[in-house]
């Protein structure tokens, strides 16, 4: 603490050089937490009932997860980027309903699903201006967005559920497996790599980081500001309505009232995963555990056969808990640090 | 009031013993000294104005006074009894306010709320609304307020928030109000009304202490005056015997006379690289000819509030303002900074914590975000770090790694980051605002040897800066800005550092 002055706040302006192994270690244990977690939950899970690691259980917990996992994906990009969009349940269901009134309507299924897909990323485009164009909070923006893109999605048939014969080829996807892999988890897996090369790899994902952690610096620095923030909408309504495709395809039919609160279920995997809801910091991979973790939770309180009005109990303890011990790590990484 | 009755209150207050007294105030900050053996003296019923350069210790005797610091000697008598104020509250209870430049008033909640929050007319814990509407109208009466206590306060025009920032002051029954620069923001009506009000209060006993740039305004609203410099109360005068040029003078001193060892030689006589033909925002600045050629480094000079950074910005595109600016002999439109950063410009600005980094993310990161927006648009990670290992490197910047955060780097080594980044892009203009804020010595030389290095590779140099002694050290020339205006042009090898500063301070250039 040697070089603070005036206009110096003294805990960031001195460079305090920490040991290798200690910065080392605090940064392995803030990043490993969450998989230290995972394997304690499978474990115990794996314990507890013998039913838990069976290849037809494992093969149902991606399949249910993958849906939610697939909207906590694109709203990682939203988080990092320090937004949110509450809109993607709505988004979701809207897509859902499209596609299966395509196909009613005997659309080829490619044609079918552009539709449902472009519908999405509209959707998150037009919010995503609205919100960085007007500088309107994102919260209240997609919120408008929640309610009324869900009226959309009970617009398209007056409420009534639709696609009673949808054709084999397209409820392969939702409800299909390879082999012993459900095809929905596949997809999950794809989703998740190819955000993460997003991230890693090109300077769209770069942009997300800086934009998400200074959002001045990074406008005088010369990055494309309001553009990033509106991709990353465009991209949240897409991965939406990838899930609203699979729901409809699994379901075999559409359901305007489908992923009722799904975004909530998607924040809460992202922060679990390790993202500052204040942006520039999080990662797809602790998106991706998270989403794992909180259905291996859900599948261990069947197996034990707890209620699932206790089950909402306890998950939403659990999320607090996992959230105040990452920021009790990140706080003791910072000081050392 | 009437000339004679204030007169009477003058000569009055000067032989009792003084409301305050501030005796050798010393306060050290690693690395500087910002005060050696401040002292003030101040009666009731008086306006004790204080002056001095920029630096010269005037917000930290004020921080000191208020309670914000605590100093590290001398002492502190209230009515001739020593005091020790160790918070703002205590300093509040002292009888101690202070009005700050920036008015910290709450702009969402009404004119009453604002005077009274945290001391609210109460019973039983309820706010008493009617109590406080009713002692909020005359306070406001006693500061010829002619708004309502239920305005918003963020709806009133400066001028107005200024009287509202006086008397929530009163409210607190402060016997000693200091105001920093309270005129600095306002039209000259305005000027008067608040130095009315101003006078009203020490006709009332109350002593204020006055800070202002505006040597005009000092010699109409004060009584006496302290001159700082170089953390030192140097002169004490009354008003009515001195002028400002005695001021100036005595803000100067005479100990940079002769003229310093200036690194910048000469440039060859070539086209300007940048032409600012005019720069205006208005109300804000209205800045003509500021010519930049490649290889000159031209410092900007000018007292807080001048328009330094309010130019930067509107040249950088970061503001938007009417100009006609050329670079390299073509027009150029500064639309954004975008723009700007196209057409060669990079800006290190004023607060590398908010405005120049991101603090969260790595040094690799930081110093490539400019430059990595060019096609193909992928790799960054390992093209971002291709380009910056070699240019954190010749600027010396100490990490521990990369990958390291830049918030846990130092001043100086988180400057040279924001430095690396208009390197690496290859921006040919440079635009430096205060680049040495918060750097100790040596950083601050590292700084300018990197900038010089630069500019002898034919980048064109514009630093703002409030010491003037680094500019003069390191510039070819120094434009002075004045009320955001150019006034005029020197050149630190024909001129002293004080010509320039009695320029600066005076906004005369003879």
């Amino acid at each position: 603490m040697n070089e603070t002055t005036l206009t110096e706040n003294p805990s960031t302006a001195t460079a305090v050089t920490p040991s290798r192994w200690r910065s080392r270690g605090s940064s392995w244990l803030v990043k490993g937490n969450l998989l230290i977690v995972f394997a304690v939950v499978v474990v115990v899970a794996s314990l507890l009932s013998p039913d838990f690691l069976t290849v037809r259980n494992v093969a149902n917990l991606l399949q249910q997860s993958s849906l939610t996992g697939i909207i906590a994906v694109g709203m990682t990009l939203v988080i990092l980027t320090s937004g949110i969009d509450l809109s993607v349940g709505s988004t979701a269901a809207l897509s859902g309903m499209i596609v299966a009134i395509a196909l009613d309507g005997h659309a080829p299924i490619p044609v079918a699903l552009l539709l449902a897909v472009g519908v999405g990323v509209v959707i998150g485009l037009v919010m995503g201006t609205v919100s960085a164009s007007l500088r309107l909070p994102a919260f209240i923006v997609t919120l408008a967005g929640l309610t009324s893109v869900r009226g959309l999605a009970y617009l398209t048939t007056d409420g009534r559920p639709v696609g009673q014969d949808l054709p084999a080829e397209f409820t392969v996807i939702g409800g299909g497996y390879l082999g012993i892999v459900p095809i929905t988890g596949l997809i999950f897996i794809a989703v998740s790599l190819i955000t993460v090369a997003i991230l890693k790899f090109t300077t769209f994902g770069e942009y997300i980081y800086a934009v998400g952690s200074n959002e001045e610096a990074a406008r005088l620095s010369g990055v494309p500001v309001r553009l990033v923030q509106i991709a990353v909408f465009g991209f949240s309504g897409l991965t939406a309505a990838i899930a609203g495709i699979l729901l409809t395809s699994r379901l075999t039919i559409a359901q305007p009232t489908a992923f009722q609160g799904a975004e909530l279920d998607a924040i809460a995997a992202v922060v679990l995963g390790g993202a500052s809801l204040f942006g520039g910091r999080g990662s797809v991979g602790g998106t991706f555990i998270a989403v794992l973790l909180l259905s291996v939770l859900k599948n261990l309180f069947n197996l034990m056969g707890i209620g699932s009005f206790f089950q909402m109990v306890a998950t939403g303890v659990i999320l607090v808990l996992a959230l105040v011990l990452n920021k009790f790590i990140d706080s003791r990484a910072a000081r050392r640090a | 009031m009437t000339p004679s009755t204030a007169e009477s209150v003058r000569t009055a207050g000067s032989g009792a013993v003084p409301v305050l007294e501030m005796r050798g105030i010393r306060k050290e900050f690693p690395g500087t000294i910002a005060l050696d053996g401040a002292d003030l003296e101040v009666h009731a019923g008086q306006v004790h104005c204080v002056l001095g350069e920029n630096g010269a210790g005037k917000s930290t005797l004020m921080k000191i006074l208020s309670g914000s610091y605590q100093p590290d000697g001398g002492e502190i008598l209230i009515d001739g009894v020593p005091v020790q104020i160790g918070s703002p509250q205590q300093g509040l209870a002292a009888g101690i306010s202070v009005i700050y430049q920036e008015l910290d008033l709450f702009p969402d909640l009404t004119v009453a709320q604002n005077l009274f929050l945290g001391h609210a007319p109460s019973r039983f814990g309820m706010v008493s609304r009617a109590a406080r509407r009713a002692d909020a109208v005359t306070y406001l009466q006693k500061v010829g307020a002619t708004f309502s206590p239920d305005a918003i306060v963020g709806s009133l025009p400066i001028a107005d928030q200024q009287l509202t920032a006086i008397a929530r002051a009163l409210t607190t029954d402060a016997r000693i109000i200091v105001m920093d620069e309270p005129t600095a923001t306002l039209g000259e009506a305005d000027v008067d009304s608040v130095c009315r009000v101003i006078r009203t209060l020490v006709d009332e006993g109350r002593a204020v202490i006055y800070i202002s740039h505006r040597l005009a305004e000092v010699a109409t609203v004060g009584d006496r005056v302290t001159v700082l410099r170089d953390g030192s109360t140097v002169a004490r005068h009354a008003v009515a015997d001195t002028d400002a040029e005695q001021w100036i003078a005595d803000m100067i001193g005479d100990k940079r006379k002769e003229l310093t060892e200036v690194h910048g030689g000469a440039v060859a006589d070539a086209e300007p690289y940048l032409d600012i033909e005019r720069v205006s925002i208005p109300g804000l600045i209205d800045v003509e000819n500021i010519q930049v050629r490649a290889g000159e480094i031209v410092g900007i000079a000018g007292l807080g509030g001048a328009g330094r950074t309010t130019l930067l910005s509107a040249v950088f595109g970061a503001r938007s303002s009417r100009h006609s600016i050329r670079v390299a002999g073509e027009p150029y439109v500064a639309r954004s900074p975008r723009a700007a950063i196209r057409a060669g410009f990079g800006l290190v600005p004023e607060s590398r914590k908010t405005e120049g980094l991101m603090l969260g993310l790595s040094v690799w990161r930081n110093a490539a975000i400019s430059s990595i927006g060019r096609a193909p648009w992928l790799a960054p990670h390992s093209r971002g770090k291709a380009l910056s290992v070699p240019v954190i490197d010749r600027l010396g910047v100490k990490h521990a790694r990369g990958t390291q955060a830049v918030g846990e780097l130092s001043g100086g080594n988180q400057q040279k980051v924001v430095l690396a980044k208009w390197l690496i892009r290859g921006s040919r203009i440079l635009l430096l605002d205060e680049p040495t804020r918060g750097l100790d010595i040596g950083a601050k030389a590292d700084l300018y040897r990197q900038v010089r290095l630069l500019a002898e590779q034919g980048a064109a140099v514009l630093v703002a800066s409030s010491e003037l002694g680094e500019l003069v050290a390191n510039t070819h020339r120094i434009v002075v800005l004045h009320e955001g205006r150019a006034i005029g042009e020197f050149d630190p090898r024909l001129h002293s550092e004080a010509t320039i500063t009695h320029a600066i301070i005076s906004g005369k250039t003879s």
